[in-house]
């Protein structure tokens, strides 16, 4: 008897949040037409036009607010395109795009030579084309410090759990003036493994590596402060926890209306995270013919935000099937220039012309 | 008469015959899918015990997919382990004692809607308790686990040096408690009610007070029910994955300190790691399910043991 009234009453719990969420949906989807009109009028203007089909692909969590964007607007440009997605992460999202469950899968980090070969060996050359950036933002929860300025080793004393108190010397040092407290720095860092926290163990190793010696990638051993699900759950522990800092994707912090830091480039200016200083960054960073761009976190330019990231797009250089490589061109043609322009409001950065000249190019020579 | 009664038999033969197929199917399929699920984690593990060999069982952190890959389960099992058993530390007195009170003591009415009221939080999903658990109790939860760790000090349970406090074993333990508790009290409530009104009242003729009457003719009778209400508890806390991973502060520490931050179970740590694990991790992932699947297991049989142990002494008694 009791299990059933359980399922009976869990059931229309179930269809209650759907219900939610269905006008939610419905509500955001009336917001979002305009937007999907302008985006129609502007892209008559692309020259690869519209495909018809349905396109699937899953990976980064990063990318996943402009992307869902640009599959939004195409969508409403292109009748008779659908584009799914889903952030899954970008280790799953490999996995998927390898296993031939998705048409293109999306990385914040390229693929490692094994996962490569293993995906080559199913469907033939993978191509890694960047199509969006963003900035990892190192945001904090301190009373009556606005616009901490934090030079690589300081940062990096702080999350190797080497800088434990918020008045200490190298953090004086990089604020003259501000009033920081004797109380003690609680570190918050992503539980899941992450692009987010790859980016930034990439950087601190790179500028720090004497203080930062955990290295780098998706999920290190921390030395230091507590772990919390995704960037949602850090920037929520970061907002709880008065003297804390913790580092997420720049949309988070703004949301929240958490202090973000500004941090010392190779310049020696002391940065924040905008579109600007992101595309900044990028401008200066290497870009191999395999578009697997390496950051360059030397970069000369005195606006540029070192902890910055590109994210790809991997595809296969010959989809088997032609009308899905068509369509894929069309939608990738649209996110690299049209949906560009979305960037900047959803807090990610415009791809420098240099980056997305080259990756259209790269998307122009998938087969069709 | 007789011929009639043979006729009956011969008719009913066949709907006998399909009822008898198709249930002995269901077992069938379900004892298939035990082993469809066994095999399945068997093959995919394969690779990291290979990798891992015996340090899978000693190994405390979990980096698969780093160029020199380490990872293992201690301290995944032990938080598993420590988690769910606080959690039935917290959760079976309250739904003992609620059980009780709704099938011995309350009136009538006012044990219904109490009843209601538990069958209301097990509907909840388990993320939306993850989520309170974040937002809500756990930072509400500090001061009381920093008085634990100030004035308890000398317990080991407590000893917290430290002295941060925040996302621990002991605040996924509260969160798993409550969690657990609606189906523990739920069944517990079935068992007290299978007590037959004459042992009470038997008890209670004898002179026995209410407590007494509960003492000797409700909590023996129930004994096996009882065992049976706490294993399904200890299997859900064991399994439960989201709002442990959305609570725990995720290190992979081994001590017995509940109150530091930090802690790891194997559910929260595939919730946790899977969406970027490469080849490697995805492995050892599936290698720590087939560990959190024997754990299930032993819990099973032990607990079946004991149902068994229980009712073969009573009916020596």
């Amino acid at each position: 008897m009791r299990p059933v009234t359980t399922k009976r009453s869990r059931t229309a719990i179930v269809a209650g949040l759907l219900l939610v969420l269905a006008l939610v949906a419905g509500a955001c989807g009336t917001d979002d037409n305009s937007t999907g009109a302008a985006a129609q009028s502007a892209d008559t203007t692309t020259p690869a036009g519209c495909a018809a089909g349905t396109l699937t692909g899953a990976g980064s969590t990063f990318v996943q607010n402009i992307e869902q964007q640009w599959a939004k607007d195409f969508q409403a440009a292109c009748a008779d395109a659908t584009v799914s997605y889903q952030g899954v992460g970008s280790g799953a999202g490999i996995q998927q795009f390898t296993a031939g469950t998705v048409d293109f899968g999306a990385t914040d980090a390229v693929m490692k030579p094994e996962e490569e070969q293993a995906a080559s060996a199913k469907g033939g050359d993978v191509l890694h084309i960047p199509w969006s950036a963003g900035g990892i933002a190192v945001e904090y929860n301190l009373d009556g410090v606005d616009g901490l300025r934090l030079s690589p080793a300081a940062l990096a004393g702080i999350f190797a759990g080497k800088i434990t108190k918020w008045d200490d010397a190298a953090l004086k040092a990089d604020n003259p003036g501000a009033a920081l407290p004797s109380t003690g720095i609680q570190v918050v860092h992503r539980s899941d493994g992450s692009g987010t926290t790859a980016a930034l163990t990439a950087y601190l190793t790179a500028v720090a590596p004497d203080v930062w010696t955990a290295g780098s990638g998706k999920d290190v051993p921390w030395a230091a402060g507590q772990g919390a699900k995704g960037s949602d759950g850090v920037t929520a522990l970061v907002k709880q926890t008065p003297g804390s800092i913790g580092y997420a994707e720049v949309s988070f912090a703004e949301q929240n209306g958490l202090g973000v830091a500004k941090v010392k480039n190779a310049a020696g200016t002391f940065v924040g995270p905008t579109a600007e200083a992101v595309a900044a960054a990028l401008a200066g960073a290497d870009v191999p013919a395999d578009l697997k761009i390496k950051p360059n976190y030397a970069a000369a330019d005195p606006a540029a935000y070192p902890i910055s990231t590109p994210t790809w797009v991997v595809v296969f250089a010959k989809p088997a099937d032609a009308a899905k490589a068509r369509l894929l061109k069309a939608f990738l043609t649209y996110a690299l220039t049209t949906g560009q322009r979305d960037a900047e409001k959803l807090f990610y950065a415009p791809l420098p012309s240099a980056i997305a000249d080259k990756a259209k190019a790269a998307v122009e020579s998938i087969a069709s | 008469m007789a011929t009639v009664a043979l006729q009956r038999r011969g008719r009913r033969r066949r709907p006998d015959a399909v009822f008898r197929n198709v249930s002995g199917g269901t077992a069938v399929l379900v004892l298939a899918l035990v082993v469809a699920i066994a095999v399945f984690l068997v093959a995919k593990a394969l690779p990291a015990f290979r990798t891992a060999g015996v340090g899978f069982f000693m190994e405390r952190s979990w980096f698969p997919d780093a160029s020199t890959p380490a990872f293992g389960v201690a301290a995944l099992v032990w938080g598993t382990v420590m988690s769910s058993v606080l959690a039935l530390a917290i959760a079976v007195p309250v739904a003992i004692g609620s059980a009780l009170f709704v099938t011995e003591l309350a009136p009538r009415r006012v044990g219904t809607w109490l009843g209601y009221a538990l069958d209301l939080l097990a509907a909840v999903p388990s993320v939306v308790y993850g989520l309170w658990g974040v937002y809500f109790l756990v930072p509400r939860m500090i001061p009381m686990q920093r008085w634990l760790g100030t004035h308890l000090d000398v317990v080991p349970l407590f000893h917290n040096p430290d002295a941060l406090y925040g996302r621990s074993i002991f605040a996924a333990s509260v969160v798993l408690a409550i969690m657990i508790l609606p189906i523990t009290a739920a069944i517990l409530r079935e068992v007290f009610q299978q007590v037959p009104t004459a042992d009470r009242e038997a008890a209670l003729a004898l002179g026995a007070t209410r407590w007494e009457s509960i003492r000797m003719a409700v909590l023996p009778f129930s004994r096996s029910g009882v065992v049976g209400a706490v294993m399904l508890g200890l299997g859900r806390a064991l399994g439960e994955t989201i709002a442990i991973a959305l609570v725990l502060a995720a290190s992979y520490d081994v001590t017995l300190n509940v109150l530091k931050p930090g802690g790891n179970t194997i559910a929260a740590n595939i919730a946790l790691k899977f969406g970027e694990s490469g080849a490697l991790g995805r492995e050892a992932l599936i290698a720590s399910g087939l560990v959190l699947f024997a754990i299930t297991l032993v819990v099973n049989v032990a607990a079946r043991g004991v149902v068994a142990r229980s009712s073969r002494r009573r009916a020596g008694a």
